[in-house]
């Protein structure tokens, strides 16, 4: 028992399963902002007809985790949240070290997650996370890496001890270069929203054990969202025509730790201008789907960081 | 005095990590840890314990944080050996 506590005294910490759904201890702590992930079920109410109006009892229901995590897009830690998405990370380089990002047709992502969570002090085990739905993007100037995680299981788990902390810090004001087409930097942008969504899915199966058996992927649908300054309608022609272009999205502190991201054939979805009032500057909200280029893929993380050697 | 190395495998030689509650170092070096350090790093994980009355009041006490030697002793990366002080080092 221990006494009440604020969310500053939070830990957490992920590691890379070897086995999906057996849990490893953290390998990587992680500063985070927020997280809510929580052990649902689906507990099966009993209400047989047995000459009582009330509930009965309960029986268990599937069981599941699932819940959201916002961490800063540090380069040394974003390579282990992208390993259990659906890309396919390929490590090339040492120190820096370049994790490319590729998404892929599995069904299953390449490493599930077992994501440690200290809260005021009581240990809570995740297994099995997969990370499904994720952003990058700017918030406060800040890169910011934001998913919805689904997982298998829960469990209680030794406290961690022997803490270690990334000192890296992350992408801020000055450190981006935005491209629109790919190579012409524009600079009449204040917004990056780059989502990838594969719709996943918690599955079970009959089994002696309670909470899911994996994480599917469904469709991959990957946008990106951003407002400009409108001044011409270049943009809102190549909308009517569906014209594609490749964007690309850099953060970068040199050339030993960035994040860029890429859609290589990326077509306007919806285009908004609009007078909003006499002081409004005008402006333009563009939504863009990511299509395949020639070599299947619709997008592209490429994270180069200086110090991590994620295995 | 303490003495402390670091091998992180995930990270590179030379990579600047902080140990929570202890401070920056950097991986593949070596530290002598002074006591006052040792000493900041259980106040750093102290906890305060409570102690329930009957009428749901209570009063916490305060328990240290387990001690370096604790804390690393099966841990694979950051080892931590005790170094006996040489005599007459206070006196220096």
């Amino acid at each position: 028992v221990t006494t009440p506590g604020i969310g500053a005294s939070g830990i957490m910490g992920v590691a890379l399963e070897v086995t999906s759904g057996t849990y490893l201890a953290p390998t990587k702590f992680v500063p985070f902002t927020a997280e809510s992930l929580q052990w649902q079920q689906d507990t099966n109410w009993r209400r047989p007809i047995r000459n009582t109006p009330g509930l009965v009892g309960a029986s268990p229901g599937n069981g599941h985790v699932e819940g959201d995590i916002s961490i800063e897009a540090l380069s040394d830690v974003l390579p282990y949240f992208l390993m259990a998405t659906r890309a396919t990370v390929a490590k090339t380089g040492a120190a820096p070290y370049t994790y490319t990002a590729t998404p892929s047709a599995i069904a299953v992502p390449q490493k599930t997650l077992s994501i440690t969570i200290v809260r005021n002090g009581v240990t809570f085990g995740y297994t099995g996370v997969t990370i499904g739905d994720w952003h990058l993007t700017i918030d406060n100037s800040t890169l910011m890496f934001t998913c919805s995680a689904l997982g298998t299981a829960e469990a209680s788990q030794s406290t961690p001890t022997g803490i270690v902390w990334p000192t890296s810090v992350p992408f801020g004001a000055g450190n981006y270069t935005y491209q629109i087409p790919t190579a012409t930097q524009v600079f009449d942008a204040d917004t990056f929203d780059f989502e990838s969504n594969d719709n996943p899915t918690v599955q079970f199966r009959l089994k002696n054990a309670l909470g899911a058996q994996f994480v599917s992927f469904g469709e991959s649908e990957a946008t990106i969202k951003t407002d400009r300054d409108f001044t011409s309608r270049a943009e809102y022609d190549a909308w009517k025509t569906l014209t594609a272009k490749s964007i690309t999205f850099v953060a970068s502190k040199g050339a030993s730790e960035s994040i860029t991201i890429t859609a290589p054939v990326a077509v306007v979805d919806t285009y908004e201008v609009a007078i909003g009032g006499q002081g409004d500057l005008v402006r333009a909200s563009i939504t863009y789907q990511c299509a395949i280029d020639g070599t299947g893929k619709h997008y592209q993380v490429i994270v180069v960081t200086p110090t991590e050697n994620v295995v | 005095m303490y003495h402390l190395k670091l091998n992180l495998p995930n990270m590179a030689k030379g990579a600047e990590v902080e140990i929570d509650g202890l401070g920056v170092f950097r991986n593949g070096h070596e530290y002598e840890i002074e006591p006052h350090m040792a000493e900041s790093f259980r106040n750093s994980h102290a906890r305060s314990v409570p102690t329930f009355g009957d009428d749901g009041s209570f009063t916490q006490e305060r328990v240290l944080g387990p001690t370096l030697l604790q804390t690393f002793k099966d841990n694979p990366s950051i080892t931590v050996t005790t170094v006996e002080e040489k005599k007459g080092d206070e006196d220096k």
